[in-house]
């Protein structure tokens, strides 16, 4: 039984990353605007990031 | 962009910290053999365009991000049913994965790493209780007993609503036949068992996923049950 279960699991996990590989089948886009401002804040982010663990306060 | 065609099971970290793949695992060998191959991404070698986008080249990052907002958004949409909270998951993934991307070898492939941090993510979304505005203004604590009745009931039917949508979508036919067996019919699982040829315990183990499956599809549920 536990076998059998842990066996559907990783089918789980490897049909859920196919789905995420193959862009999901999400029933709409996300508003552009919000996709322009996240690049742009993440760029900003990363660029003045000296270090891994660097905050954000725009971000949190 | 293409879909992988062989993309098989890969231990995905239940955490979510922002861990960079480790050479433990065997499957992130495989994919540093061959560079990219499960990524459906445009560039030959996730480490090269790390290392492009540390040093600075927007055009890489832009790559990465074009290649991969929408399939952190739409995996985040699709199970939590919120443009708004898909967006604030999606900001979170990618903010994650920037953060640590100093701490990325190339030893396993971005996919997996991304998918990794935004399945916890939305995980954790799930687990979450919701949160609950709060006001310091005496006047808005004071919350007549009719409108916390009424944000009962929209919640509880919010969460049906998803449990409903789960049901539908999420399971496969013979999972809605066993579910209706069980759950409608009130049959055993011996009898399910026989009547549709399974052993009993592959109904179990469809029992489990399913369970699975609208828990987290409709996260309150069992307290709304228990209520």
């Amino acid at each position: 039984m536990a076998r059998e279960i842990a066996k559907d699991l990783e089918a789980d996990d490897a049909a859920e990353l196919r789905e995420f590989a193959a862009g999901g089948e999400g029933p709409s886009e996300a508003a552009p605007a919000f996709e322009k401002k996240l690049r742009e804040k993440l760029w900003r982010l990363l660029r003045r990031q000296p270090t891994a663990d660097a905050g954000d306060p725009e971000l949190d | 962009m293409s879909e992988p065609s062989s993309v098989t099971a890969v231990p995905v970290s239940t955490s979510s910290e922002p861990v960079a793949p480790s050479r433990a695992e065997a499957p992130a060998r495989r994919t540093k053999e061959r560079p990219n191959r499960r990524s459906a991404a445009p560039w030959d070698d996730d480490a090269e365009m790390v290392r492009q986008i540390l040093a600075g080249s927007r055009k890489h990052f832009d790559q990465l991000y074009d290649a991969y907002f929408p399939r952190v958004y739409r995996f985040a949409l699709k199970r939590l049913r919120d443009p708004g909270e898909a967006e604030d998951v999606t900001q979170e993934v990618f903010v994650t994965v920037f953060r640590a991307l100093q701490t990325f070898q190339g030893d396993s492939s971005l996919l997996v790493w991304i998918f990794g941090i935004t399945r916890n993510k939305v995980n954790r979304r799930f687990r979450r209780p919701r949160p609950r505005m709060e006001s310091i203004d005496d006047e808005a604590l004071e919350i007549p007993n009719e409108e916390a009745a009424t944000d009962n009931i929209v919640d509880a039917r919010r969460i049906l609503d998803r449990c409903q949508h789960a049901i539908e979508n999420q399971l496969t036919p013979l999972q809605r036949r066993i579910f209706h067996l069980k759950h409608l019919r009130r049959q055993s699982i011996r009898t399910i068992a026989g009547s549709l040829g399974k052993s009993e315990d592959a109904i179990k183990a469809n029992l489990y996923r399913m369970r699975r499956a609208i828990a987290a599809a409709a996260p309150g549920l069992e307290q709304l049950l228990d209520a």
